[in-house]
């Protein structure tokens, strides 16, 4: 982290290779965020690039308030807006009426993943995951991809935080809905 | 799958598969791509207060005091005198120069008009 530091510090000087070091450690993650939302390897590249210039021309009003890399991904998700100009609405609409809390899973508890044909499910889920909505996969990605937290991706999206809880709320939902159709499925095969 | 998942175990294979999410493998590298587009960008110069900010201030807040002080001090026969002088000014700029104003209007905007016309040929030479 302290590398980091000096890294974005030379870039805010205008070290050129400096900032080349922060976007060969920051452009995998950028990218993955950018493909979650846009579904599509060419734009989610193009919003990578896009991202790191308008970073380069704002650095300099980088205070170091926040993490570089959720900085990084405010710029990235601004530009998922304009490609997507219904995401920002649909986050908005999520309301924040389901739940206030949201109990987090011990995975290490009992994990029937383990027992119950866990690489099929997992991958089934994984497909599942892929076909939600936009702004469902936008809130996904942010929190177990890039281990946001829920304050953190509230504060970024500039959303209430119960907005974030139930649209993560919401896609964990869908997401059950899609294992239940999976389970009788696999009932009938069997 | 012969018995169904429990709402917990539910719970547990859901959190499971998110945080499993497999991340994506980037295609290709941007970094000598954001290089190349950020040699035209000029480098980012941070905001910063200088001496000649500091001196430039001084400056206006000196004149504006002594403007103040000045207006504030005058005896009131000048201040009388400037009141009539200016008002005569005034008369004189609405009967004689009253061609001044609309055109002094239409320069400017004709001004700033043509202060577009080098962004506009850039835009339509792209």
């Amino acid at each position: 982290m302290d590398n980091e530091q000096s890294f974005i510090q030379r870039a805010q000087k205008g070290d050129h290779d400096a900032f080349a070091a922060l976007v060969d450690e920051h452009q995998r993650y950028i990218y993955n965020l950018a493909l979650r939302v846009l579904k599509d390897e060419d734009e989610a590249l193009d919003l990578t690039q896009e991202t790191f210039v308008r970073a380069w021309a704002a650095l300099p009003n980088f205070r170091g308030q926040s993490q570089f890399r959720t900085w990084l991904y405010r710029i990235v998700t601004n530009l998922c807006y304009n490609r997507l100009p219904n995401l920002r609405r649909s986050l908005a609409d999520l309301g924040d009426d389901v739940i206030a809390e949201i109990p987090e899973t011990d995975l290490t508890f009992d994990n029937p993943a383990r027992g119950f044909e866990s690489r099929e499910l997992r991958s089934h889920l994984h497909t599942a995951i892929e076909n939600l909505d936009e702004n469902y996969r936008l809130l996904i990605s942010l929190r177990y991809q890039n281990e946001l937290s829920y304050e953190e991706i509230a504060n970024m999206l500039n959303l209430p935080l119960g907005t974030v809880k139930t649209g993560l709320f919401r896609a964990k939902e869908q997401l059950r809905h899609a294992l239940e159709t999976y389970q009788e499925a696999s009932w009938i095969i069997h | 799958m012969d018995n169904p998942l429990t709402p917990d175990q539910q719970n547990v294979v859901i959190e499971d598969a998110l945080y499993t999410y497999p991340m994506a493998p980037m295609p290709r590298t941007v970094t000598s791509g954001v290089m190349a587009r950020i040699q035209t960008i000029p480098a980012p110069r941070p905001f910063r207060l200088t001496w000649n900010d500091f001196v430039l201030a001084f400056i206006f807040s000196v004149c504006f005091g002594a403007m103040w002080f000045s207006i504030n001090h005058l005896p009131p026969l000048v201040v009388a005198q400037i009141r009539k002088e200016s008002i005569l000014l005034y008369q004189h700029l609405l009967v004689n120069i009253r061609w001044l104003i609309p055109t002094l209007s239409f320069g400017l905007a004709a001004f700033l008009s043509a202060l577009t016309i080098p962004y506009l040929r850039r835009e339509l030479l792209k």
